[in-house]
């Protein structure tokens, strides 16, 4: 069973945090800085394997993490889950969310908080896993907007085009727009 | 159209409202996390989750609206800022919205709720209703929002609703049902294992998602119900044949192999059989010979590993194991860390069951994992170490645990509990009773270990020394250097209490028996104990203090009765004791048991001489007390209060101890207490008394719970040696303390007592007394005397 999956940056900023077991707030906060404590201090040839810390503890809890550039993903595992069967589900996890929002950074995570949660959910559910094949998790996703559109339907079409507006950032626009390059004579005629 | 047309004005008038779009809440997100101190962070985001909440609480806040609301709440709660005011809106989302909205209510549900929450209860029933809807991604929601927001009394309601889905049309439906199923097994495992036959049966489902999930809900349930894995056996190695024939979809298949993490739920559950046929055992070897050359890739060697585990498990023969260990001899050779990690773990699974040799290469990487920089690695490489150990290699085994607990370990309380009782089993079971290198590995060990487990070393370290294995001479040899090392070791700044404890022992049980040894011993255990005195911490006494000083005491005891002497500075010692403990009820009772007896410390010494020389039995009925016990009680003593009623009162304030009950004779001090005596200390164990416990009767006298006005009671003697003496009434109630001798009281009084505690009376007749019918006397009574007076009243 998957106990937890954090995900936090290299400064130790929780970024994505789902727990499968119950803990109040205040512990998960705790066990998010002494997984960060306990992983930051490792080198980036050494295993990936760590036995769990006090909080999270218990000799049958382990942490198996990965570390890409500024991102620290952290599956807490028990004793049921193979453990280097977990690693390769931590790189289908990143793949998945690099395909979604074309080089995943940081910030991706944080603005878009809950589509990372909706990939996670058909990643793992309840502990468990319950998908490994990208290409699946994708398309169920797909599906899923597809749905929602649909469901919208004919009296969204002007939500739509009220949210396309509103999302146009007229100020910006007109900020950025650049006028064509005038020929220099009309530019030197004086009224 | 002109509808559109004013709603399209309307919303880009609101293009400066905030919240209103997406840009907004991507400005508000990156405000926060631009923030460079905590305090920045705090301010920042508490400043939006105002916002947030404004807005929330506007009854015409749309959907999409409340949507970015709960996205930003998500966020807070994560940074370790609570959202509180927006639980209800997302409860709501999720019962009332459309797809999406149900979407981002069920997810904000799922994150911000715990099944505890009073607003999950409110979720039940809309989870109930949405997993009967004809939309399977609404079902599917509900299903997922299930994991997380259903306590374990309320998964009944949810059962036979689950069991219906776990035979829908659509498989996405199917896998998410099984895993809901799985979760609640684990919660509440009596409800649900009986819908292990349903879920058992769906090893035969069409699609092999659902079946992936299926195997690993068995892995689970295998624990309880073994015979449910014996059913399903034929299937799985159907299953699995299909599986290494490539006759799965394509999309199966990952970096080279079929299903992997299916093959690795099959094998794992072939762990349960109890007698594998040969069939078996060609299954694995199949799907070995399958994964080995993808052993580079992780899920490749994950294969394998599974593959080596099972056959190791079932003690596979020779030729099936050969193959077997080129695989770890292979994994631990690798480059990857984490292969070799995982071949060491391999490794300590072979050795556990096959004592194999180990060839010159394979020892360079087992001493190279040792002196690895990585904790995680030489943790490993440790407990590989302590199962491969022999009686040539133990001791410095048991040394490396030492050190690597003593520098590691100290955030670790797991790690720490387990290598030490790995170690300690390494002493049980290589004892040596000419090397007493145990002895030296449980020393070694002691300052390292908690509780339970220090108390467990002292021990093993006392019965070693006291009757260990081998003959007398080597076992004197070893007490004897015992005691020079504890003698140094505690005078270390940084010795700890446990070892202190154990010096005190072997210091009084291996002194020997003349009266000069005796005051020597006597005046180490008081220097020791004014020592404990000076630098303990006035306000914070710890446990460890605690103990130490009682077990100062007690050898000291010992070794006075030991010898037959005493000196001087022990009472002041002990006086001492008592002042700067008024708290420790406890501890201040046994110094006063051995002030008490320090006076007739001779008498005592010829007393245990003469019994050990002669050889009469001993009367461990105490029969012999019972006089005292009832002539003190004549004589004014208080009772002996159990010790339930002393923890039933509070901390009581703490009067000093009267100055005259050092002076008062020993007759009227403490009644026999329950501590053992001294002389059987030398095989009990040091400290075995819970500290709640008080039997002082001086303390009693401060804070009982009976009224000082004693009942006036008369004990006569009841027990003998062969127990208790038969119908006699213990004790009678006299009217008057000062006669003693004749016995009188009220008729009406003694026949109330026969009739409650069924006495008999002397001299009264039976006849007179015989059960009248109730309902007769009643017919009797004055009825004027049944009820109330209310003369009184008015």
């Amino acid at each position: 069973m998957i106990k937890a999956i954090l995900v936090f940056n290299n400064h130790g900023k929780p970024r994505m945090s789902k727990f499968y077991q119950y803990f109040n707030e205040d512990m998960q906060q705790q066990i998010i800085k002494e997984t960060f404590q306990l992983v930051s201090k490792r080198d980036d040839n050494v295993c990936n394997f760590l036995e769990g810390g006090s909080l999270i503890g218990g000799s049958d809890y382990k942490l198996i993490y990965r570390h890409y550039a500024t991102l620290y993903f952290v599956f807490c595992v028990d004793s049921s889950e193979s453990e280097l069967g977990i690693l390769d589900l931590i790189q289908v996890f990143v793949e998945t969310l690099d395909k979604c929002f074309e080089n995943v950074c940081e910030l991706d995570l944080i603005f878009h908080v809950d589509k990372v949660h909706y990939i996670l959910n058909e990643l793992v559910m309840g502990g468990m896993v319950l998908e490994t094949n990208m290409t699946e998790i994708l398309t169920r996703i797909e599906d899923q907007n597809k749905l929602e559109k649909q469901e919208a339907g004919i009296a969204a079409a002007p939500a739509r085009a009220v949210s396309a507006v509103k999302n146009m950032n007229i100020p910006q626009q007109i900020k950025d727009m650049k006028l064509p390059d005038l020929p220099q004579a009309i530019k030197d005629l004086k009224f | 159209m002109s509808g559109i047309f004013e709603k399209t004005l309307e919303s880009i008038g609101s293009l400066l409202s905030p919240l209103g779009t997406n840009i907004a809440l991507k400005n508000m997100l990156e405000r926060c996390i631009s923030a460079r101190t905590k305090r920045e962070e705090e301010w920042l985001i508490q400043d939006c989750l105002r916002l947030v909440k404004g807005k929330l609480c506007e009854p015409s806040t749309k959907p999409s609206t409340i949507i970015k609301c709960l996205a930003f709440s998500i966020f807070s709660e994560l940074s370790g800022y609570k959202a509180e005011f927006a639980y209800i809106h997302a409860v709501k989302l999720a019962q009332y919205g459309s797809l999406a909205e149900k979407k981002m209510g069920y997810l904000a549900c799922a994150f911000l709720l715990r099944e505890c929450d009073s607003l999950s209860v409110l979720l039940v029933n809309t989870i109930f209703r949405d997993l009967t809807s004809k939309n399977m991604y609404v079902v599917a929601m509900a299903l997922s929002a299930s994991c997380h927001l259903v306590s374990p009394d309320q998964v009944t309601v949810l059962l036979p609703v689950l069991e219906e889905k776990l035979k829908h049309p659509s498989e996405y439906v199917r896998s998410k049902a099984v895993i809901v199923l799985h979760h609640f097994c684990r919660v509440s495992p009596q409800l649900c294992l009986q819908y292990a036959n349903q879920v058992k049966v769906m090893v035969g489902d069409r699609d092999p998602g659902v079946v992936a999930h299926v195997l690993q809900f068995l892995i689970d349930v295998a624990e309880d119900l073994p015979g449910v894995v014996m059913d399903v056996m034929s299937a799985l190695v159907q299953i699995q044949n299909q599986i290494l024939d490539g006759k799965l979809p394509h999309e199966y298949t990952y970096k080279g192999l079929h299903a992997p993490w299916m093959q690795i739920s099959i094998i794992r559950l072939l762990q349960y059989l109890q007698e594998p046929s040969m069939d078996i055992y060609m299954l694995i070897q199949k799907t070995l010979q399958n994964a080995m050359p993808q052993m580079q890739n992780y899920i490749g060697s994950a294969i394998v590993c599974e593959c080596i585990a099972t056959l190791v498990k079932h003690k596979a023969g020779d030729e099936m194991l050969a193959s077997a260990l080129l695989c770890v001899v292979d994994l631990m050779g690798s480059t990857s860390s984490n292969l070799r990690y995982e071949g060491l773990s391999l490794l300590e699974k072979v050795l556990e069951q096959y004592r194999l040799p180990l060839s010159p290469a394979q020892q360079d990487v087992v001493l190279s994992s040792l002196c690895h920089p990585d904790q995680a690695m030489k943790r490993r490489t440790l407990s590989l170490l302590c199962t491969m150990a022999e009686a040539h290699n133990v001791e410095i085994v048991c040394t490396q645990v030492a050190d690597y607990v003593r520098d590691h370990c100290a955030h670790n309380p797991y790690i720490q509990h387990d290598l030490i009782s790995r170690a300690l089993a390494l002493t049980d079971r290589f004892q040596n009773s000419q090397t007493h290198w145990h002895i030296a590995a449980l020393i070694r060990l002691l300052p390292l270990a908690q509780d339970k487990q220090a108390k467990a070393i002292q021990r093993r370290i006392q019965l070693t020394l006291l009757a260990g294995s081998g003959n007398l001479e080597d076992i004197i040899v070893a007490r004897s250097k015992v005691l020079h090392i504890l003698a140094k070791y505690a005078e270390s700044k940084t010795v700890s209490t446990s070892v202190i404890e154990v010096y005190v022992w072997c210091l009084s049980q291996f002194c020997g028996a003349k009266v000069d040894d005796g005051q020597q011993v006597l005046e180490k255990l008081v220097s020791l104990g004014c020592k404990v005195l000076r630098n303990q911490e006035p306000s914070n006494v710890s446990q460890g203090i605690q103990n130490l000083l009682i077990s100062i005491i007690h050898s000291a005891s010992h070794v006075a009765e030991k010898c037959g002497t005493t000196i001087s500075s022990l009472e002041e010692l002990l006086q001492e004791i008592m002042k700067s403990h008024l708290a420790d009820a406890y501890l201040r009772h046994t110094c006063l048991e051995l002030l008490a007896s320090l006076p007739h410390i001779s008498v005592i010494h010829r007393a245990l001489q003469r019994s050990i020389r002669s050889e009469k039995q001993f009367d461990f009925t105490l029969s012999f007390v019972d006089k005292f016990v009832c002539e003190s009680l004549a004589a004014n003593a208080m009772p002996y209060q159990p010790k339930l009623l002393h923890i039933a009162v509070p901390v009581p304030e703490m009067t000093s101890l009267p100055s005259d009950s050092m002076t008062a004779p020993p007759d009227t001090v403490a009644l026999p207490s329950t501590c053992p005596s001294p002389v059987s200390s030398g095989t009990s164990s040091i400290i075995d008394f819970p500290r709640s416990e008080s039997f002082s009767s001086e303390d009693s006298k401060s804070w009982s719970l009976r009224s000082p006005q004693k009942e006036d009671i008369l004990a006569k003697p009841l027990w003998s040696r062969e127990g208790r003496t038969k119908n006699v009434d213990p004790f009678v109630y006299v009217g008057h303390k000062d006669q003693l001798a004749v016995v009188t009281s009220d008729s009406e009084m003694q026949h109330l007592a026969s009739l409650l505690f069924n006495r008999q009376e002397p001299g009264a007749a039976g006849e007179e007394t015989s059960q009248g019918d109730p309902l007769d006397e009643l017919l009797n009574k004055d009825f004027q005397k049944l009820s109330v007076l209310k003369s009184e009243r008015s």
